[in-house]
């Protein structure tokens, strides 16, 4: 039987998906104007998938445990970056250095992700506000660690991470034993040149370990453990009634959450080449939670082709947007204020638009129950 | 109050094992992957009180890896991974006879050691050619202090996203 699309089912799919539709449409008008070709424009979109996509899967599970948007992710890209800052003082490189700093990483984002967890279980339904206020907490704790502890407390010697005065971490430490150790590992080149030149470099491992994340998180859903975290999400009360020990479901999907985060920064750093000590992990959180947004994703709900779908358009829109602000008016710099109002705004649009659909949703809820209250009576 | 034997059941010890198997693949990890820096050198070398002058011409090869020619005073540097290598040296003698040493095998303890073609060729223990090689750092420039910057840092790097991500 064919089904009718009706006004409604239009305007619920316009309202459902408005952050995706406005990027499509700003992509779309970006894209002749900024003029690059497209391959340049689908080399980049992989570097940016291959970076990213980790990270962002990393903001899964907390949704799905009705915890939000995790801005506590922060918490596990710095314990990754304090396992890359050792790997790169002990001058560990290539594959065993990546997976080094992973193992010194977990521990530290375990323990970050534990405490994290606590603490938004002390603060049920203000969990977005609590964890982006542990993440500045955490983050003056982990200046503190790695600007005065390394060096003199903590012993890592190295000229290449340690500033010349004996302690405290470089600004900006290069990663280059681990720089694209995982990328370079195993690639093939699309539609290359007769001479195996040009084309689209594909880094297989990583698309490998992308996919992994992708199936565990699938299989996940469908275990004990993961379908008691859809039960939280859905409604505590009810869950804690079911036998479900709600608080510590919630602090696992935070402590998952974190490792990954952890994983995916090691990963990222590992693409990039260069860790900026003391604003990667910050910026890192925003620009995943932005992207998962984007994506099609909202605050109680998100699937992994919201993080893909995210990906592409969030980091195409910065790709395009400088090169579109110079070619429109002669400035980079347009396209880059664009891409701050741009992220910041997406960010807020998507919380407001889950507020307006909550309210509403009750509003017709509580409608269709004094209906049906009416009817019971007037039988 | 659980008792000592519900605390260590089986399900402890596995936890405990995986841990264990983590920590040593840790360490496996950390020994396999550390790179060390030879510097391979052709210049002349005083070892324990005598003297060894340069190798008018020698060919070297290190792990099997691709093979260098290395005339009087040069010095490669060869990023090794592992503790445990060889090296394989091609010299001329005096009446220009090519001659080939066997294979030695030899252990890097320093992160930049130096290891003296001159003494190996004429028949040093490869351990007493090989000497820590302290690089002195060039001077830095005075500016670099995060702390100067905390304000950035505070800031959580918000205002900044113009990083290339």
């Amino acid at each position: 039987m064919k089904k009718e699309i009706t006004q409604k089912d239009v305007r619920n799919f316009l309202a459902n998906n408005i952050v995706p539709i406005i990027f499509i449409v700003l992509c779309a008008a970006c894209i002749p104007i900024a003029g690059y070709s497209g391959q340049y424009l689908v080399d980049q979109i992989i570097t940016r998938i291959v970076r990213n996509s980790f990270l962002v899967l990393s903001l899964l599970i907390p949704i799905m445990a009705g915890m939000g948007l995790n801005f506590g992710m922060t918490l596990g890209a710095m314990a990754g970056q304090i396992g890359l800052i050792f790997v790169t003082a002990w001058n560990v490189v290539s594959i065993p250095g990546l997976l080094l700093a992973a193992i010194i990483a977990t521990p530290i984002a375990i323990i970050l992700g534990w405490f994290c967890g606590k603490m938004l279980n002390m603060a049920k339904g203000r969990e977005m506000i609590t964890s982006y206020m542990i993440s500045f907490f955490m983050n003056g704790v982990y200046q503190l660690v790695v600007l005065y502890g390394m060096g003199s407390v903590i012993p890592v010697h190295s000229s290449q991470v340690i500033l010349p005065r004996g302690y405290g971490a470089r600004n900006t430490i290069d990663l280059l034993n681990v720089r694209k150790s995982i990328d370079n590992f195993w690639t093939f080149r699309l539609f290359a040149n007769e001479n195996g030149t040009g084309g689209l470099t594909i880094p297989v491992l990583t698309f490998i370990l992308i996919a992994i994340l992708c199936v565990i998180i699938v299989w996940f859903r469908k275990t004990k453990l993961g379908q008691d975290m859809r039960a939280v999400g859905q409604d505590m009360e009810v869950a804690r009634e079911a036998g479900i020990k709600v608080e510590r479901t919630r602090i696992l999907a935070i402590i998952i959450s974190t490792v990954f985060a952890a994983y995916g920064m090691i990963i990222y750093l590992s693409n990039m080449g260069t860790l900026n000590t003391y604003n990667s992990h910050s910026q890192i959180g925003m620009f995943s939670i932005a992207a998962l947004l984007v994506g099609g994703a909202s605050v109680s709900k998100a699937s992994i082709k919201n993080v893909f779908l995210g990906i592409v358009l969030f980091h195409l829109m910065f790709i395009l947007t400088p090169q579109a602000g110079r070619n429109l008016i002669g400035q980079a710099q347009i396209g880059e204020f664009f891409r701050v109002f741009v992220s910041y705004g997406v960010i807020t649009l998507s919380l407001v638009l889950y507020e307006i659909r909550t309210r509403r949703e009750k509003a017709e809820s509580a409608k269709t129950l004094a209906l049906s209250q009416k009817q019971e009576a007037n039988a | 109050m659980k008792s000592a034997k519900e605390i260590f059941d089986i399900r402890f010890f596995v936890r405990l094992a995986c841990i264990l198997l983590i920590i040593a693949l840790a360490i496996f990890l950390y020994f396999y992957g550390k790179q060390r820096t030879v510097y391979i050198d052709n210049w002349s070398a005083e070892i324990n009180g005598t003297r060894y002058s340069a190798e008018d011409w020698a060919l070297v090869s290190v792990d099997g890896g691709e093979t260098t020619e290395f005339a009087p005073r040069m010095r490669i540097g060869v990023p090794l991974r592992g503790r445990t290598h060889t090296i394989k040296v091609t010299y001329d003698d005096r009446s220009y006879n090519e001659i080939e040493l066997p294979e030695v095998e030899f252990t890097v303890e320093y992160d930049t050691s130096l290891l003296s073609i001159p003494a190996l060729v004429a028949g040093v223990p490869v351990e007493d050619c090989i000497s820590e090689f302290i690089i002195q750092p060039a001077p830095e420039p005075a500016a670099e202090d995060p702390a100067a910057g905390t304000d950035d840092m505070m800031d959580a790097g918000f205002g900044d996203m113009s990083m290339e991500i």
